[in-house]
């Protein structure tokens, strides 16, 4: 098991499992908790900037850097990801001459 | 079938944006606005609704998170169970999100209401790949459960159904969690010494006092004068036995048990490739591609459609063709005719009357543009592109002092300044909602005003540009400084990003009927008062006393004698001293630049009366009459180094 990570010091795409909410506000706090962020709960990391937006669940939330530095987490292990396809551009047409 | 007394009532309850108006207009018939913004229901909405023979009351409530109330919104909504008591509570619920909903129905189980569980929005569920088993669920809920999307109309005939069928049931409450041992030994100890008939179970009370629920400590201080201190030090002692707030616990603990009702009632299908729909929403979320869209948004929402075709178009034919040509001479002749008194001749029409002025400015200026404006506003706010813009700005919005929350009334504010003011509200600090409200006194102009300005600088595009950096540049600036100024914490910015949605036509078109109307009453008499005014003004002769004044400042700026009309009508309407300057123009008595200037000057100018009444009862007097003590002048120096620096650079159009 690794160790926990705030929410602001992982990668986009990154996934894990919630382990505590640390914040001296327990309005926040609760509010956090019934949107969904609690220890637990599973989530992935979306974007990072212009502000944060994890997914939990089946929804988005967008946090400021703040909050998302008071939210620890355990990173899951890499899945292998579905490679996508990119467009792959070509340069050999310029040595066809 | 049972025969009631009186009129038997239902609540509906549930987290905001979960379809509750939706339910609330298809049960009653009745229209409330619906949209796609959390917590837009503010007030409490009822109706009355058939089932079968009856009639019941349906009562609409505000978004609730937790029945452990943290806003005053939710306060609100756990009062109105305990005093109105209602026979049957509808918890309404989001389909994809019932892990994070299903606390809500615990707590209100505990509680001890006769509920049922509306499961709504489906089709969004059924997208997500999520199949529900609500026999299971209903079994282990221990109450009905209803799966609908209220806004296709699939599953109400049931939930009408299920309503008659169960509104007269016994209410029970369910004790669904079992917490952990120290608090299960709090809850029963507190219980018995509960004396005192509650309407709530004995144990939601005990449970929401270990979670120092305020107004629960205070109804127990008056109905247990006997236990109150015994009760107070079960919840200090258990409260000292733990690390983190009890609340917290006691979540977790109860999350835990939603996990296991979920496993075995919910079953998470594939989840399917991301639709269009959900490909744009990253697109305007990364600022890459997300600016470019929110300027696409603003050229095509506020340029295109308020200022070319509301501003343009629209008015250029109610005005024009329809007074101008038709009304005006027409009552113009009527009034010369019939009415022997010049003085009141000039009352109602002529060159400043109440008909030929202002409900010509009124009904064919101001109100195509405020209506074009209000169209696009519920357009975007109903598709959800608001709470991204929200995460959009957030960062830049911080820099002054607020959070990406203000967003929607500084966006209001681009439609009227008044409504926008009175959004504030929805602001959580005291200083984000003054910092907001000065700011849009300042610098963000109105739909009439912006509409105006548009079409009066698109024949000058330079002027449009200096004018548009003039003032963006004073909004960062002094947002900037009074951020600086104003002390308190910086603000936090959480917020839900509901799914884009396509935007139902009928229920865009009345959102902006109702919020015309709003308007229309709010400013046809402020134009007749205006008009009458002036026309006092006139007789007396103060008027032009007023002007003289003026003349010497609007000078100074370097413009022609006529602006100070111009400025003077500003005082009584910011949009009418807009209108004006559009009668200036079209009389071409003004060069490019010193449109620009007079345009930015008022537009930083104070705001109309009726958005400086709406900022005194918001803010107080104190504040209000600050701001405008800083916006006078600093309206005219701005203009002043404006026009100084154009003339200096030798920039003239």
């Amino acid at each position: 098991m690794e160790n926990p990570v705030a929410l602001n010091q992982i990668t986009k795409g990154t996934r894990g499992t919630i382990v505590s909410i640390y914040t001296d506000d327990e309005r926040r706090l609760r509010k956090l908790l019934a949107m969904g962020i609690y220890p637990g709960a599973q989530i992935e990391l979306l974007q990072r900037f212009p502000s944060f937006i994890i997914s939990v669940g089946n929804t988005q939330i967008a946090l400021d850097s703040d909050i998302a530095a008071e939210i620890k987490l355990i990173p899951s292990p890499a899945r292998p990801r579905r490679r996508r396809k990119r467009w792959r551009i070509s340069f050999s047409w310029l040595n066809m001459q | 079938m049972q025969e009631f007394n009186t009129t038997p009532k239902i609540a509906l309850v549930g987290t905001p944006n979960v379809g509750k108006s939706v339910i609330f207009n298809a049960l009653t018939g009745a229209y409330v606005t619906v949209s796609n913004y959390p917590g837009t229901t503010v007030e409490v909405s009822r109706g009355k609704a058939r089932l079968g023979k009856d009639q019941v009351e349906v009562i609409d409530t505000p978004g609730m998170y937790s029945f452990l109330p943290i806003t005053a919104e939710e306060n609100v909504t756990r009062q109105l169970l305990l005093r109105e008591k209602p026979d049957l509570v509808v918890h309404v619920v989001d389909g994809k999100n019932l892990e994070r909903m299903l606390p809500l129905t615990i707590q209100l189980r505990e509680a001890g209401f006769n509920m049922i569980l509306t499961i709504n929005m489906m089709d969004e569920a059924r997208h997500f790949g999520l199949e529900i088993d609500r026999e299971a669920l209903s079994q282990q809920l221990g109450i009905p459960v209803i799966l609908t999307t209220a806004s296709l109309g699939e599953g109400l005939g049931e939930l009408r159904t299920t309503l008659r069928d169960f509104i007269s049931s016994e209410a029970t409450a369910e004790a669904l969690v079992q917490y952990d041992s120290s608090i299960e030994t709090a809850i029963s100890n507190i219980g018995s010494l509960l004396e005192h008939e509650y309407i709530m179970a004995k144990r939601s009370i005990s449970l929401l006092l270990l979670q120092e629920d305020q107004d629960i400590q205070e109804l127990i201080k008056d109905k247990e004068p006997r236990n109150h201190q015994k009760i107070l030090g079960i919840t200090r002692e258990i409260k000292a036995s733990f690390n983190e707030p009890l609340s917290y616990a006691i979540s977790i603990q109860r999350q835990k048990r939603i996990k296991e009702i979920i496993a075995s009632s919910v079953k998470q299908g594939e989840s399917r490739p991301l639709s269009f729909t959900e490909h744009l929403s990253k697109w305007m979320m990364q600022p890459l591609t997300g600016i470019p869209i929110l300027l696409f948004v603003v050229y095509v929402g506020l340029f295109k459609f308020v200022g070319e075709f509301g501003a343009g178009t629209i008015v250029d034919f109610i005005e024009g063709e329809l007074f101008e040509e038709r009304l005006n001479p027409w009552i113009d002749s009527m009034v010369l005719t019939y009415i022997p008194w010049p003085s009141l001749q000039q009352l109602l029409a002529l060159d400043y009357g109440i008909f030929t002025m202002g409900i010509r400015y009124a009904v064919a200026i101001v109100l195509p543009i405020v209506g074009a404006f209000f169209l696009f506003f519920s357009l975007i706010e109903d598709s959800g592109y608001l709470p991204r813009l929200a995460m959009l700005v957030d960062r830049l919005f911080k820099k002054i002092g607020l959070s990406g929350r203000a967003v929607i009334p500084m966006t209001l504010g681009f439609g009227c300044g008044t409504m926008a003011t009175m959004v504030t509200r929805t602001l959580e600090t005291r200083r984000e909602r003054i910092i907001s409200t000065f700011l849009l006194a300042l610098a963000v102009p109105c739909s009439a005003q912006l509409g105006l300005i548009l079409a009066l600088l698109a024949g000058t595009p330079l002027g449009l540009a200096i004018w548009a950096g003039t003032v963006a540049l004073v909004f960062l600036l002094i947002g900037y400084l009074t951020a600086k100024l104003i002390p308190g914490e910086q603000p936090s910015f959480y917020m839900e990003l509901p799914p884009l949605r396509m935007p139902k036509l009928s229920n865009v078109l009345y959102k902006t009927l109702a919020r015309m109307q709003w308007y229309f009453v709010e400013i046809v008499p402020l134009f007749i008062l205006a008009s009458v005014l002036i026309w006092f003004g006139h007789l007396t002769g103060g008027f032009d006393k007023m002007i003289s004044l003026l003349i010497p400042v609007v000078n100074w700026l370097n413009l022609p004698d006529s602006t100070a009309e111009v400025f003077l009508f500003g005082f009584f309407r910011r949009d009418y001293g807009a209108a004006g300057l559009y009668d200036l123009a079209q009389s071409g008595a003004l060069t490019g630049l010193q449109l620009t200037v007079t345009a930015v000057t008022l537009t930083l100018f104070v705001p109309c009366i009726a958005h400086f009444i709406v900022a005194i009862k918001e803010r107080g007097w104190k504040t209000a009459i600050l701001m405008v003590l800083f916006i006078f002048p600093f309206a005219f120096l701005v203009g002043k180094v404006l026009s100084t620096l154009l003339i200096t650079l030798g920039i003239n159009f």
